[in-house]
């Protein structure tokens, strides 16, 4: 909700100011400064949700679809191989690959608990990312899971540097 | 907390708007309403706001809603 609400305010700056044609086809250089007093004891998570990126994510009209994945394929019941985004680099210009999906996995998976709305949301001990090239990757689950691709999504895929200065801590929620 | 925009973010469609967005809770609700009133840019936005408070920015002289 609030994620909505931050970047429907941020569209809203945006549509204050001059109007761009070519809104579509060149993004106008970002500008100016927006100042926030944000009380709200999960600020934190808002801050993180729009920080980070997916794999996959929810739109609009509640269907999956790709981020930083391509796409997706379900080889078999319990394998799941994802295509990657080429291209990307993080803010920092690290190269986003199949290593650094590795890195998350792993940063990830081996907490008890990644994420704050329960331990439903881990991965089942044993799941396994294997990857095939550069830009494909591929989990392997220990039993079917119909939802891995709805984890998948909550899973904030940081750069490397991220990891050498933070990381998560198993209690960063 | 400060974010920077990343100028080279790949989904221009999404790309940001705002170069920087400042996260000051340095200052308590009650002071950062005031400068949101005042208008002066020092905050630009409060966040949960009750509605009784959000009803007496709306009547203020220059709301800024």
């Amino acid at each position: 909700m609030r994620q909505l609400a931050i970047g429907s305010l941020v569209l809203l700056l945006a549509t204050v100011g001059p109007s761009d044609s070519a809104l579509a086809q060149k993004a106008p250089a970002p500008r100016g400064e927006l100042r926030v007093v944000d009380n709200d004891p999960l600020n934190w998570a808002w801050i993180t949700w729009q920080v980070f990126e997916h794999l996959v994510e929810f739109d609009a009209d509640g269907k999956m679809v790709p981020r930083l994945a391509t796409g997706w394929q379900w080889l078999d019941d319990r394998t799941l191989e994802v295509k990657l985004r080429r291209g990307v680099k993080f803010q920092n210009g690290e190269t986003f690959d199949a290593e650094v999906v590795k890195l998350n996995w792993e940063e990830n998976t081996r907490h008890t608990q990644p994420h704050i709305a329960g331990v439903q949301l881990n991965f089942k001990p044993g799941s396994k990312l294997e990857i095939v090239d550069r830009n494909t990757v591929r989990f392997r689950f220990p039993e079917p899971d119909g939802v891995a691709l709805v984890k998948l999504g909550l899973m904030h895929m940081a750069s490397r540097e991220f990891y050498r200065k933070a990381g998560w801590g198993e209690k960063h929620w | 907390m400060v974010l920077e925009a990343n100028t080279n973010y790949w989904d221009k469609g999404r790309a940001a708007k705002v170069k920087r967005i400042v996260f000051d809770n340095t200052l308590s609700q009650k002071e950062a309403v005031e400068l949101v009133k005042s208008r002066e840019g020092r905050i630009d936005l409060v966040t949960e706001l009750s509605p009784l408070e959000t009803l007496r920015v709306a009547e203020s002289s220059s709301p800024p809603l």
